[in-house]
């Protein structure tokens, strides 16, 4: 119904001429796309090394994650070697060159085996762990601040990079997080760790005749003699905290000519509510940039001890920042660690707030909304806005995975040598299978080269997939063969109009496939989201990439092969 | 001999028509969609599954053929598998594991998108076939055969104790694309060729649809016998059973509404020129 009437009213000459440009860049197409997919995939036929995945926080080890280890001491890098116990001075042969450094017990750093290509498999492939968690709160502020909150965690905790995606099905919001190679332990860490949380503002009350003070609700002071501090009968050491009044204080050393103290301002628990609303929180274009804000509720406790330390500091005026800032920074503790410091305004010196605002400013939005999380996380103590369940969890031990992997090639070739037998007992002639087989070979060769151009990663559902692609793929060649070969019964036709007939029912049927995927591809069925999408960008590969260039073979090949 | 495929298409959907009314779905729902717990092991070799079956009982056993046999044990999602793993060194059975637990929850809305997913597949396939042929006896004589595919697949894997998972959920699925394939190579020969015996360019048709379905079925075959994945099997033995029965559907069933039709045509068409 579609083509032949239009075809025979178009001039011929013209039509031969652009044929024959077109044959050059179809085959051409083929030859040059399956060439970057090569490329694409990027084959390392001699892998070497551990590729590093995570860092502990407390590693002191001088390389990062994407780094590679050859060697730690001389000895060939394992995954399992990086988790043994070094002491001493530690050796590591690395993709930067030797590094050296100090260390006393394990590196800290936990990696995989240089992967031999840049193909990446999914977890049911090479092992590791996913799990699909169900918020107790669907609304779409809850499930943006809980990936926030674990996205932060992963860095606050030094956890190893997590895939985090969220997926909203039937009104419920979901969020599936996979580690590659992880553990329930990191998965644990990452849903259940909750953090410390202090904050604090640094003191340095000057030191005068043997005596330094502080004014909180009452004055209170410090005798200073040889170097030793002491608080009343106490003589403090350095990390040790005394209560004056309602302020906890830890005396840090003696900087210069002024005690180095500092205040615990609230913890945690004094943070009552992170607020997250539109109404307390927000995002606003400044300046060329973005400034955000929120509000955080605190425990009557903590505002007045806010006013009580902020009583003793300076202002100082930033010239060009329109503000005056306060001379110390209220300083944010997440497990004993400074994580972040956040200037104070002077109009807050003194006063009594219980519900503070955290500003600050990102020079694009995708900054401002990190920053943002970020802050909001950390004042919640690294804890959820709102209850999860588990609802799935999938773990794979990595040694099954990789015998998956071989398993995989192993599979793909079986169905590329099945369909070669049987198209040879059809047609019995090499000059017809070849060309069959390879163009095969190719397609899968772009499909993989595909993945990695796009980034999505091949799991079982995948590989499937390029398995039935391949059944689909062949059957189109299969028609373009028997269409082209036929002199007999369509010897009205000529080539080109049957090759194009072929190609009528090779992208109809390639459409009903499209059809039948594009429901799951969008609904985001589990893992079937990715068998769906290997699937379409096969049908498509094939119909605009290999079909025309095998078509234009099989023009050449008909005059030789009579029939 | 049209009438086979039929026939056929009748009992099948009466069979998931019947599951449908008396327990809520067309097919008994594997873990994926209901849920559940999966542990798989691999192992070195074979196990005696009776032995395996005695020490966990209320379990699910399967043993899935691969380069090593991987041990498929299916229970409750909140299931203790440290107990099952236990149990089972117990009768000198350990490997590599890996396990995957489905909540009730999640089950339940893969169920409805499932569900949801079938229905809009069956919508666009159809609003395609008919942009393809523009006229209505092949476009759903093209949906008969399709339907008759899938529906057959589904009964003959519930019949053979066979759950639906989202694995076979994506083999019926992909069995559109097979079944429409032949449908439409013999459809376009009908409809395109002019002037010839029908007989003749429906043998024509079948020679290359029935080396489509033997293509296809040699790469499935490969895939059901080497991958060892469950996953790939089930999409694998979906697609077979489809495929079988798409050979009498389309060559018998599908040509004889066509042939009838096109002899029909051409009757009209003599009856108006006399």
């Amino acid at each position: 119904m579609v083509d032949s009437a239009k075809g025979k009213e178009a001039p011929r000459r013209t039509r031969v001429i652009g044929m024959k440009m077109l044959k050059n860049y179809k085959i051409l197409l083929l030859i040059v796309v399956a060439l970057l997919s090569i490329l694409a995939i990027g084959p390392n036929l001699n892998p070497q090394g551990v590729l590093i995945t995570s860092k502990d926080r407390n590693s002191t080890a001088p390389i990062g994650v994407g780094d590679v280890i050859f060697a730690v001491n001389g000895e060939p890098a394992t995954p399992d070697l990086l988790e043994q116990k070094f002491s001493g001075l530690i050796t590591l042969k690395t993709g930067k060159g030797d590094k050296f450094f100090q260390n006393n017990g394990t590196i800290g750093v936990h990696g995989k085996y240089v992967p031999s290509t840049n193909l990446k498999f999914g977890l049911d492939i090479e092992g590791g762990i996913r799990t699909v968690l169900a918020l107790n709160d669907s609304d779409n502020l809850t499930l943006d601040q809980t990936i926030g909150t674990l996205q932060t965690r992963i860095n606050l905790y030094g956890l190893r990079e997590a895939n985090i995606r969220p997926a909203v099905s039937d009104g419920k919001s979901f969020i599936e997080i996979s580690i590659a190679g992880g553990t329930r332990d990191e998965i644990s860490a990452l849903l259940e760790r909750q953090g410390k949380f202090e904050t604090r503002i640094p003191l340095f009350p000057a030191i005068s005749g043997g005596a330094a003070s502080l004014d909180f609700d009452k004055k209170y002071t410090f005798s200073v003699s040889n170097s030793t501090v002491s608080y009343g009968n106490n003589m403090l050491e350095v990390g040790e905290t005394v209560d004056l009044g309602p302020v906890p204080v830890t005396f840090n050393g003696i900087t210069g000519n002024s005690l180095n103290l500092s205040a615990l301002t609230f913890s945690g628990d004094e943070v009552v509510i992170v607020y997250a609303d539109p109404q307390h929180a927000g995002i606003q274009s400044l300046n060329g940039g973005y400034r955000w804000f929120f509000t955080v509720q605190l425990a009557q406790g903590a505002a007045q001890r806010f006013s009580h330390i902020t009583k003793n500091l300076e202002r100082v005026f930033t010239p060009g920042a329109g503000e005056a800032y306060l001379s110390s920074q209220i300083q944010l503790y997440l497990d004993n660690e400074l994580v972040d410091a956040l200037n104070i305004v002077a109009s807050l010196q003194g006063q009594v707030i219980q519900e503070p605002s955290v500003t600050g400013f990102g020079a694009t939005l995708q900054d401002a909304q990190q920053n943002q999380k970020r802050l909001q996380t950390i004042l919640r103590s690294g804890s959820l806005p709102t209850k999860v369940e588990v609802v799935q969890m999938e773990v794979v031990s990595p040694r099954l995975g990789q015998s998956f992997l071989a398993n995989i090639f192993l599979t793909i070739i079986a169905a590329l040598v099945a369909v070669a037998i049987v198209i040879s007992l059809r047609y019995r002639k090499v000059k017809l299978i070849a060309p069959i087989v390879i163009t095969a070979f190719s397609e899968v060769l772009i499909v993989f080269g595909a993945s990695v151009a796009i980034g999505w990663t091949i799991d079982l559902a995948s590989v499937a997939a390029i398995i039935a692609i391949i059944g689909t793929g062949i059957d189109a060649q299969i028609i373009l063969i028997d269409q082209a070969l036929r002199g007999d019964l369509a010897h009205q036709l000529t080539l080109t109009e049957r090759v194009k007939r072929a190609f009528f029912v090779i992208v109809g049927s390639g459409g009903t496939v499209i059809a039948a995927m594009l429901p799951l591809m969008v609904l985001g069925l589990g893992f079937l989201r990715g068998f769906a999408i290997t699937t379409i960008v096969g049908v498509l590969i094939g119909i605009f990439i290999t079909r025309p260039a095998f078509s234009e073979i099989v023009k050449k090949l008909v005059p030789q092969s009579e029939l | 001999m049209a009438l086979i495929t039929i026939v056929v298409f009748i009992a099948s959907s009466g069979i998931l028509a019947y599951n449908q009314v008396t327990t809520g779905s067309f097919m008994q729902r594997d873990i994926d969609l209901s849920g559940g717990k999966q542990i798989s092991i691999e192992l070195a070799s074979s196990p005696d599954l009776a032995a395996v079956r005695g020490a966990l009982p209320g379990t699910n056993v399967q043993l899935i053929s691969g380069i090593k046999p991987t041990l498929v044990i299916e229970t409750v999602a909140d299931a203790d598998e440290q107990e099952i793993l236990s149990s089972l060194a117990s009768i000198g059975i350990s490997g590599e594991v890996s396990t995957r637990t489905i909540g009730p929850l999640l089950g339940e809305v893969f169920w409805k998108q499932a569900q949801l997913a079938i229905v809009l597949a069956f919508i666009l396939m159809a609003i395609v076939i008919f942009i393809l042929f523009r006229s209505p006896v092949p476009s759903l004589a093209v949906m008969l055969a399709a339907l008759t595919d899938i529906t057959f697949a589904l009964a003959v894997l519930h019949l053979f104790g066979v759950k639906l998972s989202l694995a076979v959920l994506a083999g019926a699925l992909m069995l559109i694309g097979y079944s429409v394939d032949t449908d439409i190579v013999l459809t376009a020969e009908l409809l395109k060729t002019k002037g010839k015996d029908v007989s003749e360019r429906i043998r024509a048709a079948m020679k290359t649809g029935l080396t489509l379905t033997l293509t296809a079925l040699a790469a499935i075959i490969a895939m059901y016998f080497v991958s060892g994945s469950e996953i790939i099997q089930q999409i694998a033995v979906v697609l077979l059973v489809g495929l079988a029965i798409d050979i009498p559907s389309t060559w018998l069933t599908n040509a004889g509404i066509l042939r009838w039709w096109i002899q029909r045509k051409e009757k009209k068409h003599h009856e108006e020129r006399a």
